[in-house]
């Protein structure tokens, strides 16, 4: 199939706000907005996807667009003029059915059949995806970011501070993410646990995929101790993060053999040390922040060979691409940056980070915005600059999406447009790598929390 | 200098004492000159059948302070007691007669910081369950009188809340005996919110030993489960080794045998409130909630009670919750109950009126519902027979800025601008 993805398709004729309605009744609508009564019942949260400016950037509301609420998800069958996958070849004009928030059929509209009750979204001048996947947010939440007494921290998780939909995120999911892994700082070698969530409305359990999602290590350039502690250097900080190690190893080897039959006395809980248990039973992987070649050698060495555990390569930047072959055979992902590229000096030319490691042969490969370093409405431009850099758009496009769903082991809920997976769709003018196309609407779970017909254009 | 400061002081004590010294129609007289325009009748009968300091209320509007009023109503009060309410009430012989425009019950701050000397917080650790506020009371600070003359009859000094799980609050009167406890251990407050992080922030990393988890949020969290986690594990376990009064105290509160407060602001802090309490089987009742419009079906679904302290014009400290004058209006629409906290309560339900709350639901706030959420109905908090005389006279409406408070009766002793009788 042809990849078309550049070619954006071409503009519809489409009257604005402003020149099918007249003058004098534009004045008299803001008139009335402004001398609305003022009402003891507050100003909702959901009068932020009031149209605010009517008219001033896009066309007039459709009729039958499907607005967020939390009642029962509604049944979609949405029509897109090129639906990008992420789990085969493209296909131009396809349909995608939704019920209950999961994804009920995906294909060639020719073969999909509209049942009866579904709720039509024509989409056919736009393309379809599969929600972004932000591997490395800190803007889901509120500021409380490093606990810095301790060096290393098991006990924390930050799930507890978790605001969902606040108002970065709904610029976020303007870009297109619908799922971030917000996670501690890089203040001490391990900042706690982080968490799976989506950007969308709702209460924190309805948000979160997983917690915990995974763990957060920071093994050099942040956490460096200047007190007169342990760990005022990468030796002392890598034997810190291995001794924090060792004692959860130790806890869960204890559980896991009480489990299994064989030791008799049951273990005592105890609360600081219970998460590791689905660490090391490699069921959340630890989300590194590691950077440069030694970092990530000690990282390939003590967190993946040693303790053998799923490990993020969460940064990956600077020279630490020559290490690309033994990330390669290890299967270990690198969701890179913020930073993109590096300046060889020997070949006296700026590297495009992403494209070193897939050059070397690195499979899971993504990108990410390290939000607020960078916004994360702007994943995508991260990844459009990788492309700048010698990146295929092809695997740009499932670096933003499947792979680091993968390497998050979420892939079963997100990531790609397959039937059973949530229905994180996302709706825009084009390629999400061309940074002059933008997203049109978007679905979380099946429900409507975007849509530039009837909300502002937020991005 | 000197003259002037002793001076001022001066102009304090003669309301205290001629108020004593002086028979009662000098007094009668002075008020009727003060308040020319009210029938205003004092007589000097300090007995009655009706009990010792007997008196008779007759006012125009009687708030129950349970939502209801009678119109008029009068209220029998002796021995300190109210004795009888009802509209008409045949007054007993010899019995002293007052009229009033409105009367409500004394009104309760289920969130007061007032009398505590020497701090309200210890500084050297984040856990201080056998703690009590009660110790650190000074009952000769004037703020107590103050009190009084704003209507405020009973308080619930609370710790501060520097501190995770920071002790005992205590509930006394701010009028008549000294001291005047209601109950002078109530229950356990926890802190579930930025504050405790306040004193051990630092710029980068931890400059000095006496920086201490929490810093942040995370750590917060961590105190609480850890603590709740270990009294859950030692009242599973008992040892037969002395128990320290803290472990007690905390191994009582998952076992729900002491009463837990717990102050909470913004809408994720309540949530991981509800969160923890949900892990460890505590019931704890809500201070604070500024953003609890936010999460009112989480209160709801908690089955929630609400002392809440965020109706100001500012968000406290440095969490900068974001605050919204109508939430006790949509509190009440929701059913979720609540007291309006924090002093200056009358201000608040004014303004809680002003903002949408129903007249009766906002006196309510203020005096039946905070006596409900914190266990002393059967004390305080309504104008009914059997209960406290806490009362208070006003000139006119209660919620309007400009009526004035005549006088506050605390246990039938009544406190008039500094003319006590």
């Amino acid at each position: 199939m042809s990849n078309r993805f550049l070619t954006p398709l071409p503009p519809t004729s489409r009257k604005s706000f402003t020149r099918r309605v007249p003058i004098w009744l534009r004045c008299g609508l803001m008139l009335l907005l402004c001398l609305a009564p003022a009402t003891t019942v507050p100003a909702d949260e959901s009068n932020e996807t009031a149209p605010i400016q009517a008219g001033a950037n896009d066309e007039p509301k459709p009729e039958s667009t499907v607005i967020d609420s939390r009642g029962p998800a509604p049944k979609l069958a949405i029509l897109v003029g090129k639906l990008i996958t992420c789990a085969g070849p493209n296909i131009d004009g396809g349909t995608i059915l939704v019920a209950d928030g999961k994804i009920q059929a995906v294909g060639p509209s020719n073969e999909i059949a509209i049942p009866e009750g579904y709720e039509v979204i024509d989409h056919r001048e736009h393309f379809a995806m599969p929600g972004l996947v932000e591997a490395h947010c800190h803007t889901a939440g509120s500021g409380d970011l490093n606990e810095m007494v301790y060096q290393t921290n098991p006990e924390l998780r930050n799930w507890d501070q978790i605001i969902p939909h606040n108002p970065r995120l709904q610029v976020a999911i303007a870009g297109g993410v619908t799922t971030v892994c917000q996670i501690p700082g890089s203040g001490t070698n391990m900042g706690g646990w982080g968490v799976l969530m989506k950007t969308g409305p709702g209460r924190p359990e309805e948000v979160i995929i997983r917690a915990p999602g995974v763990l957060k290590i920071a093994q050099a350039g942040n956490p460096e101790r200047t007190g007169g502690e342990v760990g005022s250097g990468r030796i002392g900080m890598n034997h810190v993060i291995r001794q924090q190690l060792l004692e959860g190893q130790l806890y869960v080897r204890q559980w896991d053999e009480y489990e299994a039959g064989h030791r008799a006395t049951k273990p005592e809980v105890d609360l600081r040390l219970e998460y590791f248990k689905p660490l090391f039973r490699r069921e959340i992987p630890i989300l590194v922040h590691t950077q440069q070649f030694q970092v990530v050698q000690s990282t390939l060495r003590i967190l993946h060979d040693e303790m053998n555990l799923k490990i993020i390569i969460g940064h990956g930047t600077f020279d630490a691409y020559f290490l690309g072959e033994e990330v390669r055979k290890r299967g270990i992902p690198v969701m890179a940056g913020p930073r993109g590229f590096r300046y060889d000096p020997e070949l006296g030319q700026i590297r495009g980070i992403v494209a070193e490691y897939d050059a070397r042969g690195v499979e899971g490969l993504g990108v990410n915005t390290d939000s607020p370093v960078i916004p994360e409405e702007e994943l995508a431009f991260q990844a459009t600059m990788a492309v700048r850099f010698g990146w295929t758009e092809e695997r740009a496009i499932r670096g933003l999406t499947i792979e680091p769903a993968k390497a998050l082991m979420i892939d079963h809920r997100v990531g790609s447009l397959e039937v059973g997976k949530d229905a994180d769709i996302v709706i825009l003018t084009g390629s999400i790598i061309d940074p002059r196309q933008h997203v049109k609407q978007v679905f979380i779970d099946g429900r409507n929390v975007y849509n530039t017909a009837v909300d502002r254009r937020r991005f | 200098m000197t003259y002037w400061l002793s001076n001022k002081r001066r102009l304090r004590f003669p309301w205290a004492s001629i108020g004593r010294a002086i028979v009662a129609p000098v007094i009668a007289c002075c008020v009727c000159v003060g308040f020319a325009s009210k029938v205003y009748s004092l007589e000097d009968s300090l007995t009655s059948s009706a009990g010792t300091n007997a008196v008779l209320i007759q006012a125009e509007v009687v708030h129950i302070g349970d939502g209801t009023t009678l119109q008029p109503g009068m209220v029998l009060v002796g021995d300190g007691k109210i004795q009888a309410v009802a509209e008409s009430i045949t007054p007993p012989a010899d019995i002293r007669v007052l009229r009033v425009a409105e009367l409500t019950p004394g009104f309760i701050d289920a969130a007061s910081s007032i009398g505590i000397a020497g701090g309200a917080g210890e500084l050297t650790s984040e856990v201080t369950p056998d703690f009590v506020v009660a110790d650190a009371l000074n009952f000769q600070d004037p703020d107590f009188r103050r009190q009084v003359d704003a209507g405020i009859t009973t308080v619930h000094v609370t710790p501060n809340t520097d501190n995770v799980i920071a002790g005992f609050a205590g509930l006394l009167k701010t009028g008549g005996a000294t001291p005047n406890w209601l109950q002078r251990e109530t229950g356990l407050f926890l802190s579930m919110c930025n504050d405790p992080t306040g004193r051990n922030t630092s710029r980068s990393r931890p400059e000095t030993l006496y920086v201490r988890q929490p810093t942040n949020r995370m750590g917060v969290v961590w105190i609480l489960r850890s603590r709740l986690h270990s009294a859950q594990q030692a009242t599973a376990t008992p040892t037969t080794e002395s128990t320290t009064a803290a472990a007690q105290i905390m191994s009582d509160m998952v076992q729900g045998k002491v009463r837990t407060y717990a102050v909470s602001r913004t809408s994720y802090d309540i949530e991981t409130l509800y969160r923890i309490a949900k892990e460890f089987g505590v019931r704890p009742t809500l201070v604070g909630g500024d953003e609890a419009y936010k999460v009112l079906d989480v209160l709801k679904q908690e089955q929630a009670a609400l002392i809440f302290t965020g109706f100001s014009t500012q968000a406290i400290g440095s969490e900068q919750s974001q605050l919204r004058w109508n939430t006790p209006a949509l509190l009440a629409n929701a059913k979720i109950p609540f007291a309006l906290a924090g002093d200056e309560l009358l201000s608040q339900a004014r303004l809680a009126h002003r903002f949408g709350l129903e007249r009766e639901t906002a006196l309510a706030a203020i005096t039946s519902e905070p006596a409900k959420i914190l266990g002393h109905e059967g004390r305080v908090g309504k104008i009914a027979a059997g209960l406290d005389a806490d009362l208070v006279a006003f000139q006119g409406d209660p919620l309007q800025v400009t009526s004035a408070l005549e006088w506050v009766m605390v246990d039938g002793q009544i406190y008039s601008n500094g003319k006590d009788q």
